[in-house]
C-alpha cells in the first residue's frame, strides 16, 4: 500500500503541474453549458424557430424540457464528449512517459511497474468521476436556474443513476487508450484508436447493432437511440470485458514487453 | 572469491533479423569502475537495458547482486541512467527528484536537497525542467540515479552535455563514488574520459565482446609504433623498404610499426643516414585508448565461438 500511495502521489503531482486537469474542466463546462442551452432553446420554442438548427438537434438527442429529459442530455454529452475527454485523459497519462522518454525512469524501481500502471489507471478514475461531477453539477445548477419541472426523487434517482451508469461504462472504456498509449509508445496512436472507436461507435449504432459493440454501448444507455435501442446485460457485460481486458493487458504489457525507448 | 554484482553470462538479444547481442559473458566485481565502449549500434544500450530487466534477453542469464532480476528488492541498490536523461518537463527539479525519492521509498525528504547540492542544481532548483540547459537535464538525471545512494550505478553516457568543468566534476563524483564503494557499469564514446576513470574496459561490437581488460592492462595491449619525419619521405621509405621494412606514409611523417624498429630507433636512423635521407625527427608513439579501440572494431569480430580478447 505504502508503494501505491507513493505511485498515487506522483502520478497526482504529475497531473495537476499539466495544462490537461484545466483542459478537461474547461471541455466539461461547455459540455455542461451545451446541454443548457438546448434545454433553454426546448423550453421556449420561439426561440428554437428562431434557431432552427440548435432546435432541430436538440429534438435529435430526443431531449425533453424537464428534469428526466436534462439528466438523459446530460448523460448522452458523457456518452460522446465524455469518452473523448476521459479517453484522452487516459491517453496523456499513459503516452506521456513515452513523449517525455520518462518511461525508463518507471522500469527499474522498488515500486513495482504493475503498481505504477495501477496508480495511473485510479488517476484516470479519479479524474474522469470528478469530471462527471463537475458536469452533474453544471445540470443541477442551470436546471434549478431554468427552473425545470419533473423534480421527483424517483427521476432524480433514475436521472442520476444514468449519468453515473454511462460515465461508469464510459470510464471503463477509456482504459483500452491506456493500453493504446503504451504498446503504440505515445499519445498519437492512441488518439487514432479513440477517433476510430468513437466513429465506429455512431455508425454502428445508426446501423442498429450498437448494443453489441462496447464503444456504443455508453450511448445507448444514455438513451441517444430512444428507448427501444437500450443495450441489454450481454452489452453491458461486454464494456465490463473490454475495460478489463484493456486493464490486464496494459499491465501485462508494462511488465513484459521489451522497453526500447 | 567475492560475489559479481552483475554477473552476465552468454546472453543473447535478436530484434527479428538483428542481432542486437551476441553471446556477451562478462562479470563486474564490487566496487570496479567498469566501462563498456562501442561504437554506435554496438549494443551497449541494449546490454544495460538488459541488465535493468527493461529488455528480455532472447538467451542467456543475467544476475544483479546474484539475484534474478525478478527480484524487485534489487532495484533498491540500482541507479542508472539510459541514454539521455528525461525529467517532467513541467515539474521543478526539485518535484522532479521529489518524485525520483518516493519511488525508491527514501523516507527522509533531505535526501532530495542533498542531491541538488551534490549536482550543483541549487540555483535551478524551483525551475521547471522545460527550462534547464542541456547539461542541467543531465545533472538533474544524474542526481535522480543517485539520490537513494545506490550500491550499483549503471550510467550511459553520463557526460553527456555537459561542459568541461562539467565533466571534470562528473569524473571526480564517479571515482569517489567508487572510493566509497560504488561499483559503476559506464557506457561512454568519450574514450580518453574512459580511460581516466575505469577500472576494467571491454570493448563491445557487433553486439559482441571483443576484448576485456583492466585499466592497467592497457599500456600492454596498446600497439606503440615510430614516427619518422625526413626532409625527403619519399627517398626515406624507399630506404626504409631497401633495408626490408614496411613504412607507412602518412600526411607528413612515416610510421613503423614492426616491434624491432619501435625497440631500436637508432637502426632506422642508421639506415636512414646511409641512404642519404637522414631523419629529422624519430620518435616513439603510444597508441592512445581511440586507436586501440579503432583497430579492434575494424578487426572482424570473432565467430568461431572461442572466448573475447581477454588480456
Amino acid at each position: 500500500m505504502r508503494d501505491l500511495a507513493a505511485a498515487l502521489q506522483t502520478e497526482v503531482l504529475k497531473a495537476l503541474r499539466s495544462k490537461l486537469p484545466r483542459v478537461t474542466v474547461l471541455a466539461m463546462l461547455v459540455g455542461g453549458a451545451v446541454g443548457g442551452v438546448f434545454i433553454f432553446v426546448l423550453q421556449n420554442p420561439d426561440r428554437a424557430r428562431s434557431l432552427g438548427l440548435l432546435g432541430s438537434k436538440a429534438q435529435f438527442a430526443n431531449a425533453t424540457a424537464d428534469w428526466p429529459g436534462y439528466f438523459h442530455l446530460t448523460a448522452q454529452i458523457i456518452a460522446v464528449g465524455g469518452l473523448l475527454v476521459f479517453g484522452l485523459v487516459t491517453t496523456w497519462l499513459f503516452g506521456r512517459e513515452f513523449s517525455d522518454r520518462t518511461a525508463k525512469d518507471l522500469l527499474a524501481l522498488p515500486v513495482a511497474r504493475a503498481t505504477i500502471v495501477a496508480a495511473k489507471f485510479i488517476v484516470a478514475l479519479a479524474w474522469s468521476l470528478a469530471l462527471t461531477a463537475e458536469i452533474l453539477a453544471i445540470t443541477l445548477a442551470l436546471g434549478h436556474l431554468l427552473g425545470l419541472h419533473g423534480w421527483t426523487a424517483s427521476a432524480a434517482l433514475h436521472g442520476l443513476g444514468t449519468v453515473f451508469a454511462t460515465s461508469a461504462l464510459t470510464i471503463t472504456l477509456a482504459a483500452t487508450y491506456g493500453l493504446a498509449a503504451s504498446v503504440g509508445r505515445g499519445y498519437l496512436p492512441a488518439v487514432a484508436v479513440l477517433f476510430v472507436t468513437l466513429l465506429a461507435a455512431q455508425v454502428i449504432a445508426a446501423l442498429g447493432y450498437g448494443a453489441w459493440f462496447p464503444w456504443s454501448v455508453p450511448s445507448l444507455l444514455s438513451g441517444i437511440a430512444g428507448p427501444q435501442q437500450r443495450p441489454g446485460a450481454p452489452g453491458i457485460l461486454g464494456v465490463i470485458l473490454v475495460g478489463l481486458a484493456a486493464t490486464l493487458i496494459t499491465e501485462q504489457w508494462w511488465k513484459r514487453a521489451d522497453q526500447t525507448q | 572469491m567475492t560475489a559479481a554484482v552483475i554477473a552476465i553470462e552468454n546472453v543473447s538479444k535478436s530484434y527479428g533479423d538483428v542481432l542486437a547481442l551476441d553471446d556477451v559473458t562478462l562479470q563486474v566485481q564490487p566496487g570496479e569502475i567498469y566501462a563498456l565502449l562501442g561504437l554506435n549500434g554496438a549494443g551497449k544500450t541494449t546490454l544495460i537495458r538488459a541488465l535493468l530487466g527493461m529488455v528480455r534477453p532472447t538467451s542467456g542469464h543475467v544476475a544483479v547482486f546474484g539475484r534474478p532480476l525478478t527480484d524487485r528488492s534489487t532495484w533498491s541498490r540500482v541507479g542508472y541512467l539510459v541514454e539521455s536523461a528525461s525529467a517532467y518537463p513541467e515539474l521543478t527539479v526539485r518535484e522532479n527528484l521529489d518524485i525520483a525519492r518516493r519511488l525508491h521509498r527514501v523516507t527522509d525528504k533531505a535526501a532530495v536537497d542533498e542531491a541538488i547540492d551534490l549536482f550543483g542544481l541549487a540555483a535551478y532548483a524551483d525551475r521547471t525542467a522545460k527550462h534547464l540547459s542541456l547539461g542541467n537535464v543531465q545533472r538533474l538525471g544524474l542526481a535522480k540515479a543517485l539520490l537513494h545512494r545506490p550500491e550499483l550505478v549503471l550510467l550511459d553516457e553520463p557526460i553527456n552535455g555537459l561542459d568541461p568543468a562539467g565533466i571534470v566534476e562528473i569524473r571526480h563524483l564517479l571515482v569517489d563514488l567508487a572510493a566509497a564503494g560504488t561499483t559503476m557499469l559506464v557506457s561512454s564514446h568519450l574514450l580518453a574520459e574512459v580511460a581516466r576513470i575505469a577500472t576494467r574496459i571491454a570493448v563491445l561490437h557487433q553486439g559482441q565482446l571483443i576484448a576485456e581488460l583492466g585499466a592497467d592492462e592497457l599500456a600492454t595491449r596498446v600497439r606503440p609504433h615510430l614516427e619518422v619525419a625526413s626532409a625527403d619521405l619519399h627517398d626515406a621509405a624507399r630506404a626504409l623498404q631497401q633495408a626490408g621494412l614496411d613504412p607507412h606514409t602518412n600526411t607528413c611523417v612515416l610510421t613503423l610499426e614492426d616491434p624491432a624498429s619501435v625497440a631500436h630507433p637508432e637502426r632506422i636512423s642508421t639506415v636512414l643516414v646511409q641512404a642519404g635521407a637522414p631523419p629529422t625527427r624519430l620518435v616513439v608513439v603510444e597508441e592512445d585508448l581511440e586507436t586501440y579501440f579503432l583497430r579492434l572494431t575494424e578487426a572482424p569480430p570473432r565467430r568461431d565461438g572461442q572466448a573475447p580478447v581477454h588480456a
